[in-house]
């Protein structure tokens, strides 16, 4: 069966790279039937779909579980996955009392007495609690999100005039969480590494001419829902009654009487995650062991070690010495067991080897089945950067000698004079960071997997008192020693305590975004039931 | 004393009424309190694991089988010696909860022997592995201890430069005597931990049986398809005795008999369950290294089915060390209960239920754990029982079996729950390298464990 392109929302096809500026609106609905006509209004006119791009622009748009009760019911909510029904910032005993006071890092994080599945799996502890974020929490919750992408920021301006300022109605911003310019040739997060480098290849999505590799190729089930997945199955998807509403959608896979609400459809997940540059390379320039010609390169190869590549996005298993040169073409084609079985070269607990241990999920597992495995726990990434770069060329040297070593830096950004927009205040009460976004078709299996299993656990790879030293929190009460990292060397391996935690989850949720079949549904059902 | 790794599993059905809820209770408490009176696991050296859980009354085809409390422990050394130092160090913990047992006369006043009897008549073999087997509970918490005197050894060694220039095994030397110079608290420590003759003996079991199994199963192939080979021959005119060949198929007939009564019973996969069991169940697995969890489904229709699956897991059991391979378990274990109509699972590993077990569905572990659970209710039908489909294709499907049947662990104590079966491995092979003859190379391989 061939990818129905047309009916998929762009981003699912394309990160719009060439697209430099954007931003994501997150909007709470205030009148559900003026609310509707809106969202009519973008799909009829201004929702991207995958086909090629005709316009220097592009508009996608996601629900979130109350966007989705709000405009559908409740009956129809139930058929979404359980992650996606509870929402990211679900916490178990929320309505219970919160009477214990937890704080870990210097964080003032209030944790709920109850057990918390989703913030404890997600290592959204301490600072990083829920009830701490800026959005997409009980305070602050979110149901819809709108993405818009423009070549650059006056073309932004006028874009988001157009499709928001003049038209929206029934809806209200709860944040405005905007990007900084992305620049397509030197795509860099914060701390100055490259990002965006690893993305899966998706059967069907391939080049003309391109041989699909079976190595690296993934079935488009992973991400798109209505296909096969890697397990040659389908990832559940959410369904509706036939009846006339519905007509035109296709048969739900599970259940060829209902329709597939899900076809063409992903989940979203959004992560907005502070980053605390200066105190990063503080750290490494402080702490660093690791052998190099000057103080400023050995702090660099601490951060390449953590990342598992260097700044200009060189794989640390193809260029384990900072001059090693490596081809484009090889910058992402690599694996872990043959070249670097003990983590020589790149360190078993960093980041994108936690991210996507490829070939070697060490837990007696060959290479071929940590392959096959690894393929049905990758997502598809499309976040950016918001807040201005400590330094505008991400030049590291710059970073430590004029903004890292200018004083001891806290693992706290100083709030920044807020910048204010047409439609509101950019980024509020935040300074830098990513808004991680990735697409799946299965939240648990993909994202929730990759954060608890292989980022946040301290024993993945046998390791033992580590976690991710990008992403996840440490120390928790319940490890309180977890603050460590290690780099394997030929001797003896170098063993860093006492890391602080490089950044802050201060924002995120769930999403579903609809094919454009379903998202008509969702409109014209909302109008023939007025639900609320 | 041997340190050979155990899984005693008891089931005993509870007594009609209210004693269900009360059993339940009780277990959370004693999971729950830290106080006099509490289960103190800790004090016996040869409890490595327990789980306490109820199961609910369940239906095979109209039979019901009861609520029943399964007690299931992981120990080291002699099942006599475990069951006993368990009631030496538990016993009112024991009779608190057999008191809600059926059949279970004794009072508070219970001496041992009757309950170390009841425990022994109410176990049941299982297809049990554990991953650390021959390390013991004192083997485990003294290897850690040395790997973090070593560890940090090594940071101190290195802040002083104490390492530069030197090879591996300069370097294993300086940390030899950094051990030898903490006098006796690693006295230990100076020699490798070497297994002992019943060890051995067990490793050899294993092997042999293993070996034999194999043949045997050839053997067993050739003899069925021989006959049917040799009739073949006969149909085209090779001299063979028609009747004789024709007899010799009867047994191949027979088992396609059984085996078609296995395989080609079409059964309906669990759907999903409501959210809120799985929340429910989601709450008891937060704990940041391993978790718990013990799930049961009534096997599906066959009358040969309860007999065969009960055979296969008693032969599995006998060579598990070989044959169970998943890896993020620190023990497992698969048995029979109810007369052989009751499928019980129950595994200590790490991460939380969902993300464990979607982490075996790849290669041939899938294929081994499809076997084993596509006999359960609910569970999807397995190709030739274990091929295809089955979980392999049908994750979903094996995921709504598994919350369908699993039941909230009341009562669970780990010995460690920090480490999973490959740091306790890892720590065992830092110690036993520490003081071994080595080559330069096998040095520099022993230090890349730290
Ligand atoms: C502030 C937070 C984060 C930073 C600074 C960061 C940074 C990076 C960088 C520099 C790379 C290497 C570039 C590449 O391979 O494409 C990378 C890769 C990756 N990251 Fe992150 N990341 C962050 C959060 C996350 C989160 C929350 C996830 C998901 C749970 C994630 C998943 C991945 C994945 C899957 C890869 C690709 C690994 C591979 O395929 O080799 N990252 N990240």
């Amino acid at each position: 069966m061939g990818l129905q392109t047309s009916d998929m929302q762009g981003l699912i096809v394309r990160g719009y790279k060439t697209l430099t500026a954007a931003t994501y609106i997150l909007l709470k609905i205030t009148d559900v039937a003026a609310a509707t006509k809106y969202f009519d209004f973008l799909a009829v006119n201004h929702i991207t779909t995958g086909e090629k791009l005709k316009k220097e622009e592009a508009v996608n748009i996601a629900f979130t579980r109350s966007g989705i009760a709000r405009l559908l019911n409740d009956d129809i909510l139930n058929t979404f996955s359980r992650e996606f029904i509870e929402g990211m910032s679900f916490r178990q005993g929320a309505d219970k009392k919160r009477d214990q006071n937890t704080k870990m890092s210097g964080g003032e994080g209030i944790e709920s007495a109850e057990p918390e599945e989703r913030p404890m799996m997600l290592g959204d502890r301490g600072k990083n609690h829920p009830s701490n974020w800026h959005w997409g929490n009980e305070n602050k919750p979110v149901d819809v999100l709108l993405m818009v992408y423009a070549k650059n920021k006056h073309a932004l301006e006028e874009l988001t005039t157009n499709i928001f300022t003049n038209h929206h109605q029934g809806v209200e911003i709860v944040y405005l969480a905007s990007t900084y310019e992305y620049n397509p040739d030197n795509p860099r997060e914060h701390f100055g590494f490259m990002d965006g480098i690893s993305q899966p290849t998706i059967k069907g999505f391939s080049k003309e001419n391109e041989v699909e590799d079976k190595r690296t190729h993934i079935n488009p089930g992973e991400f798109i829902l209505g296909y096969e997945n890697e397990y040659n199955s389908f990832s559940p998807s959410p369904f509706v009654d036939r009846n006339t509403i519905s007509e035109g959608m296709d048969a739900h896979p599970a259940d060829p009487e209902k329709n597939d609400l899900g076809k063409n459809g992903t989940y979203l997940v959004f992560r907005q995650i502070e980053q605390f540059v200066e105190a990063f390379w503080e750290y490494m320039y402080t702490h660093t062991k690791e052998i190099a010609a000057s103080k400023t390169e050995q702090a660099v190869k601490l951060g390449a070690k953590m990342v598992g590549r260097w700044p200009d996005g060189r794989p640390l298993v193809q260029a384990p010495g900072s001059g090693c040169p490596v081809t484009d073409a090889t910058l992402n084609d690599f694996t872990y067991a043959d070249t670097d079985k003990d983590g020589l070269m790149c360190p078993l607990g960093a980041h994108i080897r936690r991210a996507n241990p490829r070939d070697h999920i060490h837990a007696g597992r060959n290479p071929k089945d940590s392959l096959d495995l690894s393929k049905k726990h990758r997502m598809l990434r499309r976040g950016r950067i918001y807040g201005e770069p400590v330094d505008k060329d991400f030049n590291i040297d710059n970073i430590i000698h004029h903004h890292s070593l200018n004083g001891s830096h806290a693992c706290n950004n100083t709030t920044k004079k807020p910048v204010t927009t047409s439609i509101g205040i950019e980024n509020e009460n935040a300074v830098r960071g990513i808004h991680f976004m990735c697409l799946v078709s299965d939240i648990a299996r993909q994202f929730e997997f990759v954060q608890n299993v292989w980022a946040n656990t301290s024993s993945f790879a046998a390791l033992h008192n580590e976690v991710d030293p990008i992403m996840s929190p440490r120390p928790t009460p319940e490890q309180p020693d977890c603050h460590e990292f290690t780099t394997p060397q030929e001797m003896t391996r170098n063993r860093y305590k006492n890391i602080p935690e490089f950044t802050t989850v201060v924002g995120g949720a769930y999403f579903f975004m609809p094919g454009m079949k379903a998202l008509k549904y969702i409109v014209k059902y909302s109008m023939a039931n007025g639900a609320s | 004393m041997h340190r050979i790794h155990g899984g005693f599993t008891a089931a005993f059905p509870i007594k009609e009424g209210p004693e269900v809820k009360s059993l339940s209770n009780m277990l959370k408490f004693l999971h729950n309190n830290n106080g006099p009176g509490a289960a103190n696991f800790e004090l016996s050296q040869t409890t490595l694991f327990v789980s306490g859980v109820v199961l609910p009354e369940q239906y095979y085809k109209t039979e019901k089988l009861p609520p029943t409390f399964v007690l299931a422990t992981t120990y080291c050394g002699p099942l006599k010696t475990h069951l006993r130092d368990l009631i030496a160090t538990n016993k009112n913990i024991l009779l608190k909860l057999l008191m809600f047992c059926k059949n279970f006369n004794g009072g508070y006043d219970a001496p041992d022997d009757e309950i170390y009897a009841f425990l022994k008549k109410h176990s049941y073999h299982s297809n049990f592995n554990s991953r650390c087997n021959f390390i013991s509970k004192q083997d485990t918490q003294n290897e850690k201890a040395l790997k973090n005197e070593i560890e940090d050894y090594i940071d101190s060694a290195q802040t002083q430069g104490a390492f530069k220039g030197l090879s591996a095994m300069q370097i294993r030397k300086l940390i030899q005597r950094h051990i030898m110079a903490c006098g006796d608290k690693y006295a230990w420590a100076l020699k490798p931990c070497k297994k002992n003759w019943r060890e051995w003996l067990e490793i050899v079991r294993v092997y042999i049986t293993y070996q034999l199994l194999k043949i045997t199963g050839l053997a067993l192939v050739g003899a069925l398809v021989a006959p049917l080979v040799l009739t073949i021959a006969a149909l085209f005119g090779y001299k063979y005795n028609l009747t004789l060949c024709l007899s010799g198929c009867i047994p191949l007939v027979f088992i396609g008999i059984v085996l078609g009564n296995l395989m080609t019973l079409k059964t309906k996969t669990a759907t999903r369950p409501p959210d809120s069991r799985i929340k429910e169940l989601a709450a008891t697995q937060l704990n940041p290294v391993l978790n718990e969890m013990t799930a049961a489904a009534p096997l599906k229709r066959g009358f040969l089915r309860p007999h065969l699956y009960a055979f296969i897991l008693r032969v599995l059991g006998l060579v598990s060390s070989i044959t169970s391979k998943i890896p993020t378990v620190s023990n497992i274990r698969w048995l029979v209960i109810d007369n052989k109509k009751r499928l019980v699972f129950l595994s200590c590993f790490s991460n939380t239920t969902d993300f464990y077990v979607r982490d075996f569905i790849v290669g041939d572990t899938a294929k081994g754990v499809n076997f084993m659970f596509t006999h359960g209710q609910g569970f999807p039908d397995a190709k030739w029982m274990f091929k295809t489909k089955g979980i392999i294709s049908d994750p979903e499907g094996y995921m709504h079996a598994v919350h369908t049947g699993q039941h909230v662990t009341e009562l669970w104590y780990a010995h460690e729950k920090l480490l999973t079966a490959d740091i306790i491995n890892k720590n065992r092979k830092i110690r036993n390298g520490l003081f071994k003859w080595m080559t330069e190379e096998d040095a520099r391989e022993w230090l890349k464990l730290l």
